[in-house]
């Protein structure tokens, strides 16, 4: 009887595993649906096919149609938008922060995604379905970040967005300065624990980065054009911070800035300036609505909080109007979540810049969509409901805008990755499934070669403090 | 001044007389006589091929002379009536750090493992910057040394191994477990005192780690689980550099300026070249993907030591080719956890389903051998073998991966790991079947000689286990007994009130502490907050570690203390600096 329900779970298992396989290669079929596109408007009665993972077609009913075997989604009732995006996260890494130096353009954040962390299923229930998961901000130059799709279940290779546009995290300011934190309240000194301690060591600390990285630059340039001779020189030492801190003066290593106040981002876009590369996204940018045209002039991006301030000292001048403000000087706006909590409720982060900034449900959409898609140079891929682009949607219960909505279906290259009814469905037979192994390792317990040694971590100890990288302190 | 002459040729002669007369005895008691032996009676489970009933075993000088049903027995032997009993080759654990004295420091600014001499740096990219703040360059950290040879750490004495031959390992893997290069590993046999005489191989592997070990602050680079990746692959990066350059400079030494020496990059050549593997500490599915990514990025020759979730990934650890050096130290629920239900069911699937591993990897066909996962105990060693049996593992193939399986892998098969003819005299001759809990373990033999099982079997060992039970061997009873190799024997459990001086002004800090083998865990009350600490006995030491939260920033703290009864003083270190401290515990009520 065991094995027989054994073989049966068995068979189960794998056609489960292919019904999934032939869902992402065929269709899915989202009708009468209210379609929030991000790009072109509201679709009332509209539907959407996702072919092969990709959006094949959104219009009304009528205009979209599907092959016979499609598998079919009613969502009369609801609402569609394009998966939500999260251009600040800390979510599924091991670590944060490789703190002990100032500059640290050699790590990367890919390096240590943990697929197992709750949080990517708790999001995915919110609508999430990407994110930059990024280094944290102890370090005027901190890691590259990593840029993740929610695919719960799945491997860490494929998480990772594959060909993903690469960014660096910097950070302005405070953290990297290590301001209360100089002296150390168990054998402290008093003295600086790790330079700089101050705003201009900050600039300082980027500037000599980006001198040394002309110079490895050049090094290089050397020895191809002594190459090019015919010589047959050694080459230089591959050095993997100077190699990343060159990918941004070449252009191909994109630059999130972690700041607050305006005279710092008026520091970096000049040392951008001068070094030739620009900021792509100015991250928290608290104070952005100061300088405003100075950012849109430059041409990054902004990615803030929707309602956050006060919490440090640096913080004090923050408005809630911010996000509006930055957007209507033509700055590409984003609201981000820098947390696990936020990242469950995006599309609340975004109805609050319509209260306080008095903007369309579109803009609004777009700060959660399109535009962090944008911001991470991924909106070829994702952040709007166009065909082409991946079959990432959430669909909800009602308006996202509405504090009474929550999310029923959330799918990422059109493979349902949370699906509400199926979680309640389950949690029954989990809850069995946990009080049973529960039970088992107490009568194992209970026997006479019990083992007494605690057993090995699992999960390395090694991951940096979050809270560092969480600008609420 | 002939007289003179005379009488110093006499005290030469004396002296070498003396020198060879201690250089022929025998360490070991048992050894008085000639070194052979006739095992008789017995069940003698070759593994290499069919299991013998009322067989024999001959040991002369070391190696095995013959094995079979009906040998004569030799009139110099002594006879080892074993009817009744059943014989194995001696066990491996092929992964351990046994033998190499206390543990060096886990963390902390400068100070190198095993008090090797500063030798250069490994290019750690970044150190300029730090410099611009006025910070000395560091010497090189513990645990960033792959020239770090466990062969020249090892610290023997005639006791260090008599827990594990007592239970049977009659050989180890070993090498230190701090930091990322941890060292280069050795494989000995458990005999008597000469280190030397131990070596069966060296090196067999670079073992590595993906713990740094140190801090977020001020314990240098590279203090993340990122940080480590970057510092492996920067070095490995400057070891192909370092070839290229010498290899230019070889092809034509005139016109070319002579490149650096360099300890740690020499050292990382046959790594690079892929003659000598790599062992990687890794345990979960994560985990065990990096180590074969970046063995992949670079080409290397591998090893997975731990695996405890390989079986998640057999079929990728098969295309790999790789070896799993499986740990039997299967996670366990938390000693002081107050609600069950606070725990994941992944977690709860996880330790449900770890003894599976062993099963599961056999029937992938990766190639693995067991090792005790630096287990207290390491009479654990056959009981969790023995789990894995019933768990799905076939019970020949658990044997095997306790002797044949670990001497394939280290490459030493042409002389250990089965009862065969001219094979080291590694000999464990048990009471019955070695996976019966009943069974006791009778005699062992090391490179032909007898030592003596010094406490009960291996599964025997009642809650408390046999350290502080105090065994036959003579060892006091209790907590605070004499410190055995593992440290179990000193009990830190309890209150502990230390003062800590800064300059800022004492701190006052109280570890609650319970102990479970050498592992501590509790927590420490501060002015700051309380927060949960870990640490490790070793001798009369406790080293600890704990992360003290301090307005919202973390800071890691390391520590150590001498225990001396119930006073303990010593340095923590946060953020690169150290502070002494001194207190007490409280008295139990």
């Amino acid at each position: 009887m065991k094995r027989y329900t054994a073989l049966l779970l068995t068979v189960l298992i794998t056609l489960v595993g292919v019904v999934a396989q032939a869902q992402s290669q065929g269709e899915v079929l989202i009708k009468n649906a209210t379609v929030m596109t991000a790009s072109h408007g509201t679709i009332e009665g509209g539907s959407i096919l996702i072919r092969n993972g990709k959006i094949a077609a959104v219009g009304k009913n009528n205009e979209v149609q599907a092959s016979a075997n499609a598998k079919v989604i009613d969502a009369t009732g609801m609402f569609v938008t394009p998966g939500l995006v999260d251009a600040h996260s800390h979510s599924a890494l091991d670590a944060l922060n490789e703190g002990t130096l100032s500059v640290t353009a050699m790590v990367r954040m890919k390096d240590v995604v943990n697929e197992t962390d709750i949080s990517i299923y708790r999001q995915l229930a919110g609508g999430t379905t990407t994110v930059h998961a990024m280094h944290g901000s102890a370090n005027a130059i901190g890691g590259q970040n990593v840029i993740l799709k929610w695919k719960w279940g799945k491997s860490v290779e494929e998480m990772i967005v594959p060909d993903m546009p690469r960014t660096i995290k910097f950070a302005l300011g405070e953290n990297p300065k290590r301001s209360g934190n100089q002296t150390n309240p168990f054998a402290g000194t008093g003295r600086p624990l790790r330079f700089p301690a101050t705003r201009m060591g900050v600039e300082f600390t980027i500037r000599e980065a980006f001198q040394q990285a002309r110079e490895y630059i050049a090094k290089w340039d050397a020895y191809e054009a002594a190459k090019k001779r015919g010589e047959n020189p050694l080459p230089p030492r591959r050095d993997l911070k100077l190699d990343a801190i060159a990918d941004i003066i070449r252009g191909n290593l994109f630059v999130h800035s972690h700041c607050y106040r305006a005279d710092e981002i008026l520091m970096l876009i000049n040392v951008a300036q001068e070094f030739g590369w620009k900021v792509l996204t100015f991250q928290h940018v608290l104070e952005g609505y100061k300088v405003a045209k100075e950012i849109a002039a430059h041409g990054a991006g902004g990615s803030t909080f929707s309602d956050w301030w006060a919490y440090k000292i640096e913080a004090f001048d923050a408005i809630p109007g911010n996000a509006a403000i930055m957007h209507r000087h033509g700055i590409l706006t984003s609201v981000n979540s820098d947390s696990d909590d936020l990242a469950r409720r995006l599309y609340q982060e975004a109805a609050k810049t319509i209260k306080y900034g008095l903007l369309t449900d579109e803009e609004a959409l777009q700060f959660i969509t399109l535009n962090p898609a944008k911001q991470i140079k991924m909106d070829s891929r994702i952040g709007s409901i166009d065909v082409g682009k991946d079959g990432d949607l959430a669909i909800f219960n009602g308006h996202p805008f509405s504090i009474y909505s929550r999310v029923e279906m959330t799918l990422i290259e059109g493979e349902v990755y949370f699906d509400r009814k199926a979680d309640l469905a389950r949690r029954d037979q989990l809850a069995k499934e946990k009080k049973e192994l529960i039970e088992k390792e107490r009568r194992a317990a209970g026997a006479p070669d019990q083992q007494r040694q605690p057993g090995p971590q699992i999960t390395p100890t090694v991951s940096g403090p979050r809270e560092v990288a969480h600008p609420h302190q | 001044m002939k007289l003179r002459k005379s009488y110093v040729t006499l005290v030469c002669v004396c002296l070498l007389f003396a020198t060879m007369t201690l250089r022929f005895t025998p360490n070991s008691a048992a050894a008085n006589a000639a070194d052979v032996y006739a095992i008789k009676g017995a069940t003698v489970v070759t593994v290499s091929g069919a299991t013998i009933r009322n067989g024999v075993v001959i040991i002369r000088d070391g190696l095995i002379e013959a094995v079979g049903a009906d040998l004569p027995i030799p009139g110099d032997a002594r006879v080892i009536d074993a009817t009744g009993m059943t014989v194995y080759p001696g066990l491996i654990d092929a992964y351990t750090n046994a033998g190499l004295g206390t543990a060096a420091p886990a963390a902390g600014a400068g100070g190198r493992g095993g008090g090797a001499p500063a030798a250069p740096v490994v290019a750690i990219p970044g150190l300029g910057v730090q410099a611009a703040g006025g910070a000395q360059p560091a010497p090189t950290p513990a645990g960033q040394s792959p020239e770090l040879m466990a062969a020249d750490q090892l610290k023997v004495t005639a006791e260090t191994f008599d827990n594990q031959r007592s239970a049977g390992i009659t050989t180890v893997l070993t090498a230190p477990r701090e930091g990322i290069y941890q060292g280069q590993s050795v494989l000995i046999n458990l005999g008597g005192e000469d280190a030397d005489k131990l070596i069966l191989k060296n090196p067999v592997s670079l073992n590595v780690s993906f713990s740094s070990g140190r801090g977020f602050g001020g314990g240098g680079y590279p203090g993340s689980l990122m940080g480590v990746f970057a510092f492996l692959r920067q070095s490995l990066l400057d070891a192909q550099h370092y070839k290229l350059a010498w290899s230019q400079y070889n092809q034509n030494k005139r016109g070319i300026q002579r490149p650096d020496t360099d300890k740690s990059l020499a050292a990382l050549q046959p790594v690079i070249d892929a003659q000598l593997p790599v062992a990687f500490s890794a345990n979960s599915v994560r985990e065990i993907k990096r180590a074969i990514g970046l063995a992949d990025e670079f080409g290397l020759k591998f090893m997975i030591a731990g695996g405890t979730q390989s079986y998640e990934v057999a079929d990728l650890l098969k295309q790999k080719n790789a070896t799993v050096l499986l740990s039997l130290n299967f996670p366990q629920r938390p000693a002081n956890l107050e609600d069950p239900e606070s725990e994941s069911l992944r977690t709860l699937r996880e330790r449900a389903d770890a003894p599976k591993a062993a099963a599961t990897l056999h029937k992938a066909g990766v190639r693995f051998a067991f090792q005790s996962g630096y287990a207290a105990r390491p009479s654990d060693f056959i009981a969790n073998a023995a789990k894995a049996v019933e768990a799905g593992l076939p019970k020949d193939i658990a044997l095997k991966a306790m002797t044949i399986y670990p001497a394939e892998i280290f490459g030493v098969s042409e002389q250990l790991g089965s009862i065969e003819k001219g094979k080291i005299a590694n000999l464990v001759v048990a009471s019955g079947d070695l996976f019966d809990r009943r069974t006791q373990i009778k005699y062992v033999f090391v490179d032909g000689k007898s030592y003596e099982v010094k406490a009960a079997a291996p599964t025997q060992a009642g809650p408390g286990g046999r350290f502080g039970a105090g065994g036959p061997g003579g060892r006091p009873g209790g907590g605070g007994g004499r410190p055995n190799a593992d440290g179990a024997g000193l009990s830190v459990a309890g209150s502990w009130t230390v003062t800590s001086e800064s300059p800022q002004g004492p701190v006052q800090l109280t570890f609650s502490l319970t102990q479970e083998g050498n592992r501590v865990s509790g927590s420490v009350a501060s002015p700051f907050g309380t927060f949960p600490v870990t640490g490790t006995v070793s001798g009369s030491e406790l080293s600890f570690a704990f992360t003290a939260k301090i307005q919202d920033q973390e800071l890691p703290v390391t520590g150590k203390g001498t225990i001396d009864g119930n006073a303990m003083r010593g340095t923590l270190n946060a953020m690169g600096q150290d502070a002494s401290f001194s207190g007490s515990r409280t008295p139990r009520q």
